[in-house]
C-alpha cells in the first residue's frame, strides 16, 4: 500500500526535474526575456551601424584621395560589463565591407604574423606565388572604448554607458574623426553578462 | 438570461471592433502641412497612436548616398521609448538589402526628436522608416 504513493512521488519529482524551457529564436533587436542594464545585442548592433555610417560620411574619409585604409585596433573596455571587445569592430567591418567596398579598405591586423610567414615562405621559394605586393599600410587607425557610470541601491541598478570611436591619422597622429553613442538604463539587479 | 444576450453581444461586438481597428502597418499621422506618403509607418498600434511625423526630408550626399531626416513627435505627456528602423529601397521600390537595426530612441513627453540616417550604398533611391514600441 505504501509503495504506490512513493512511486508516484518519484515520478512527479522526475517529471519536474526534466522540465525545461523551450528555446526560441528571437529578433536581436527585440526586448528579450533576460534583460539587464548593460550592453544588449540591439545596443551593439545600433552602435556598429551608427559608427559605420558616420565614419564613412566623415569629411576626412570623403575627402581622401584614393581609397583610405583603416586598421582596426582592439576596443578598450573601461566599463563594469564583461563584453566581447571584438564584436563592435567585427560588425563595423561587416557593414563597410558589404556596403561600402571601394570607398574604404579595412586592414586585418589580427593576421599580421600569418601573413608575414606566408610572404616569407613565398619569397624563399618553399611555396609558389602568383605575384608579390607590399603589405598595405594604414592611413588611419580606428580605435574605440567603452566607458560607464553606475549607481545602485539594494534593489535597483542604473548604468550610463558611453561608447566612443575615433579615427587617428597614422602619419600625423591627429584625431580626424570621432563619435560617441550614449545610453542610460535603469532596472533591477540579477543579470550577468558573459 | 434573456436580457443577458444583447449585453453579451454588445460586449463581444465592442471587443471585436477594438481588435479589428488595427490593421497592420499604417503611415504615421503627420502634422498639418507635412506629407507622409507611407514613408514612415507604425508597425504596432501603440506607435501609431502615440507618435506623429513633424517633418520628413531626404537628399543626396556629394558621393550619391541617400540622407534621410525624420522628426518624430511624442503625442503623449510621458517619455516614450520607440524603436526605429530604416529600410533602403532602389528605383523599383525593392529593398536593396541595406537596412539599419531597430535603434532605440526615447522620445521625451510631448517633445520632438530628429532621427537622421545616411545610406552606405549609392543605389538607395527611396526608404521606409518603421516605428514600433519595444
Amino acid at each position: 500500500m505504501r509503495r504506490i504513493p512513493i512511486a508516484a512521488l518519484t515520478l512527479l519529482v522526475m517529471g519536474c526535474a526534466t522540465k525545461t524551457k523551450r528555446t526560441t529564436y528571437v529578433d536581436p533587436d527585440a526586448y528579450g526575456a533576460v534583460e539587464g542594464t548593460g550592453l544588449e545585442a540591439r545596443d551593439v548592433r545600433a552602435v556598429a551601424d551608427q559608427m559605420a555610417r558616420e565614419m564613412l560620411g566623415s569629411p576626412v574619409i570623403q575627402g581622401f584621395e584614393g581609397t583610405p585604409r583603416v586598421a582596426l585596433l582592439k576596443v578598450k573596455n573601461r566599463s563594469r560589463f564583461l563584453i566581447d571587445q571584438d564584436i563592435l569592430t567585427t560588425l563595423i567591418t561587416d557593414k563597410l565591407v558589404s556596403n561600402a567596398a571601394g570607398k574604404v579598405a579595412m586592414l586585418d591586423r589580427a593576421l599580421v604574423e600569418e601573413i608575414q610567414a606566408e610572404r616569407d615562405a613565398k619569397r624563399s621559394g618553399n611555396i609558389d606565388a602568383q605575384g608579390f605586393k607590399a603589405m598595405a599600410g594604414a592611413d588611419f587607425f580606428l580605435t574605440g572604448e567603452v566607458r560607464g557610470l553606475s549607481a545602485s541601491t539594494d534593489e535597483a541598478q542604473s548604468d550610463y554607458v558611453l561608447i566612443r570611436f575615433q579615427l587617428t591619422d597614422a602619419e600625423s597622429g591627429i584625431v580626424s574623426w570621432s563619435s560617441s553613442y550614449e545610453m542610460k538604463k535603469e532596472g533591477s539587479w540579477g543579470v550577468m553578462y558573459q | 438570461m434573456g436580457r443577458d444576450v444583447p449585453v453579451k453581444a454588445l460586449f463581444l461586438a465592442t471587443l471585436l471592433s477594438a481588435c479589428s481597428s488595427w490593421v497592420g502597418p499604417q503611415a504615421l499621422q503627420a502634422y498639418p502641412g507635412v506629407e507622409n506618403p507611407g514613408k514612415v509607418v507604425a508597425i504596432d498600434k501603440a506607435a501609431w497612436k502615440l507618435v506623429a511625423v513633424r517633418n520628413l526630408a531626404s537628399d543626396r550626399t556629394a558621393d550619391g548616398r541617400l540622407h534621410v531626416r525624420v522628426e518624430l513627435s511624442n503625442q503623449s505627456a510621458k517619455d516614450l521609448p520607440v524603436q526605429l528602423q530604416v529600410l533602403f529601397r532602389d528605383d523599383a521600390g525593392q529593398i536593396t538589402g541595406e537596412d539599419t537595426p531597430f535603434q532605440m530612441v526615447v522620445l521625451p513627453g510631448g517633445a520632438v526628436k530628429l532621427h537622421e540616417v545616411t545610406s552606405l550604398r549609392t543605389d538607395a533611391a527611396a526608404y521606409t522608416v518603421q516605428v514600433k514600441t519595444p
